[in-house]
């Protein structure tokens, strides 16, 4: 993986850029890792050590650090990683499937490209999977705050305590006078492409939107990089971009991904299976290497949401036990784009 | 289903139209009758009733805008008749109640995954190679060479499209139409290793 942080911004950004990166090392798809610095950077070693031993207080993932400044060569440099990514290569060799339950599954909900079907197809099909996993005793993730202005009264009211929906409506407000301040605010209308596919108001964007997360109660509300500890429907504060966003939820332990797309899009995640769900089957048939289920049979009648619904679990659960490679996994859309909050200095 | 519309909540005062509607045309549709006024392509929405300038326009049970001008029922919705507007935020005083939905059938389903020592379960086992800054983005790339083809991993050079053709062509001195009519597409050697990595 790469990115474009580390350096040269707040120390904040510094901070979110170390919770992310032991996020992704904590995150249970992850066997270890091997972790390059230069040696001057404001996200340091031990940052990123603090932020791990918070999550894995016991050290039971191997990750190697190595420090460009502290070595004679590029291609020195270089061989030391080499080799001791090698050896973490061996160690995660060793491990091996076995059953699980489907409680153990954490899966991002994510939307991208939508159209005026999403709502009605794919979102609510994969809110069904994922009322779902909920009742059986697993976790998903609701994302994009952005997405969900307009919709914020009904979230609450599915909040378990006053606490939570007090930390939601907060990190919204925060979020959006941040926007407004830059001279973008949150209800912009939506976009060309979205108006063309009858997305005529931000609300009923939101509104559709916000079927990915189904009936269930929401247990928790997360800030960006805080992991995913409580059994049910989280909240997670991240911004509607559809990588910033990915990247995020298998920064909080997503397991898996289910994205829904009405007009297409190929992004994937470095060590998320993330599945495609078209919100329409004339998607589906053109664009086949990129979309892994099709919910358009929905609109056209010859199946139910529900019935669509449990394909995604069905899927889901081939992918999750490696027996089969979601579109964007066969493709190598390793994507992976932490999210920059604040300016460069 | 097999309807061209869709009311998606009861408390709904607009429906969606799930194929291109025709002017003229009289929807049929949970025992009422909409006469559409204008043509209206699919996942656009029209109003199921006379609207005021002023009037909540409700989609998914909830506000989701605020009627511009006068409305008649079949009439679409647009960006020129329709406003965002939701309900105001208030805190939350009433319970929460859940159907959930029946889960029998999934409560015997596993999947085959990666036991941590954490008691977390993954779907996969990657070993991360990342940096802390950017800096060290170069030297990434360089063990990417260096690593995921010799060990066999999924690397996406072996997607890489064969542009031999196209040079020959464009030394042979054909025309801009020549060029692209000439085909290209991923290298027979890579074909063949993808198909047996896969």
């Amino acid at each position: 993986m790469t990115h474009h942080l580390g350096c040269g911004g707040t120390r904040k950004d510094a901070k979110d850029l170390c919770e992310l990166i032991a996020g992704y090392i904590t995150n249970p798809n992850v066997a270890g890792a091997t972790i390059l610095g230069l040696g001057c950077q404001n996200a340091e070693q031990k940052m990123l050590e603090e932020a791990i031993a918070r999550r894995d207080p016991y050290g039971t993932k191997p990750v190697f650090f190595h420090e460009q400044q502290q070595s004679s060569s590029e291609e020195q440099f270089i061989e030391e990683v080499i080799k001791s990514t090698f050896i973490g290569l061996s160690i995660a060799n060793k491990n091996n499937r076995s059953p699980a339950p489907l409680s153990k599954l954490v899966i991002g909900l994510e939307c991208g490209g939508s159209d005026g079907f999403s709502g009605i197809s794919a979102n609510p099909a994969l809110g069904f999977a994922s009322d779902v996993v909920n009742s059986l005793g697993g976790s998903t993730i609701l994302a994009e705050f952005p997405e969900l202005n307009g919709i914020e009264q009904e979230l609450i009211h599915r909040c378990e305590n006053n606490l939570l929906s007090r930390r939601f409506f907060d990190l919204m407000e925060a979020y959006s006078k941040r926007a407004e301040m830059l001279g973008s605010g949150f209800e912009a209308n939506p976009s060309p492409g979205n108006i063309k596919d009858g997305l005529i108001t931000d609300a009923m964007k939101s509104a559709g939107a916000a079927k990915k997360g189904g009936n269930a109660p929401i247990v928790d509300v997360l800030d960006y990089t805080e992991p995913v500890t409580k059994q049910g429907l989280n909240l997670l504060c991240t911004p509607g971009g559809d990588v910033e966003s990915t990247t995020a939820l298998a920064g909080s332990g997503a397991n898996m991904i289910v994205f829904t797309t009405g007009l297409g899009t190929p992004t994937g995640n470095a060590i998320s299976p993330v599945v495609k769900v078209s919100s329409n089957t004339s998607l589906y048939l053109r664009m086949r290497d990129i979309i892994d289920v099709d919910a358009g049979l929905i609109i056209t009648g010859q199946a139910t949401i529900e019935g669509i619904g449990e394909e995604i679990l069905e899927y889901i659960i081939r992918v999750a036990s490696g027996e089969t490679k979601t579109k964007a996994q066969l493709l190598s859309q390793d994507d992976f784009i932490p999210w920059k909050r604040d300016l460069s200095l | 289903m097999n309807s061209k519309v869709l009311k998606v909540h009861p408390d709904d005062n607009v429906i969606v139209a799930l194929t291109d509607l025709k002017s003229g045309e009289v929807i049929h549709y949970q025992e009422q009758q909409y006469k559409i006024l204008l043509d209206i392509p699919a996942k656009h929405k029209f109003s199921t009733k006379n609207l005021e300038v002023g009037d909540p326009v409700y989609m998914y049970g909830v506000v989701v805008g605020e009627a511009l001008q006068v409305m008649s029922k079949g009439e679409p919705i647009t960006i020129n008749n329709v406003k965002h507007d939701t309900q105001e935020i208030h805190p939350n005083t009433e319970q929460y109640d859940w159907v959930k939905p029946a889960v029998e059938l999934w409560k015997e389903r596993t999947f085959m995954g990666y036991h941590r020592k954490d008691g977390k379960v993954g779907t996969a086992n990657y070993w991360i190679i990342a940096p802390l800054v950017f800096c060290e983005n170069r030297n990434i790339e360089v063990i990417r060479e260096s690593m995921l083809r010799q060990l066999g991993y999924p690397d996406i050079k072996s997607q890489a499209i064969d542009i031999e053709p196209l040079i020959t062509a464009y030394q042979k001195g054909v025309d801009i139409q020549a060029l692209h009519l000439t085909r290209i597409g991923i290298s027979k050697k890579d074909r063949v290793s993808q198909m047996l990595m896969a």
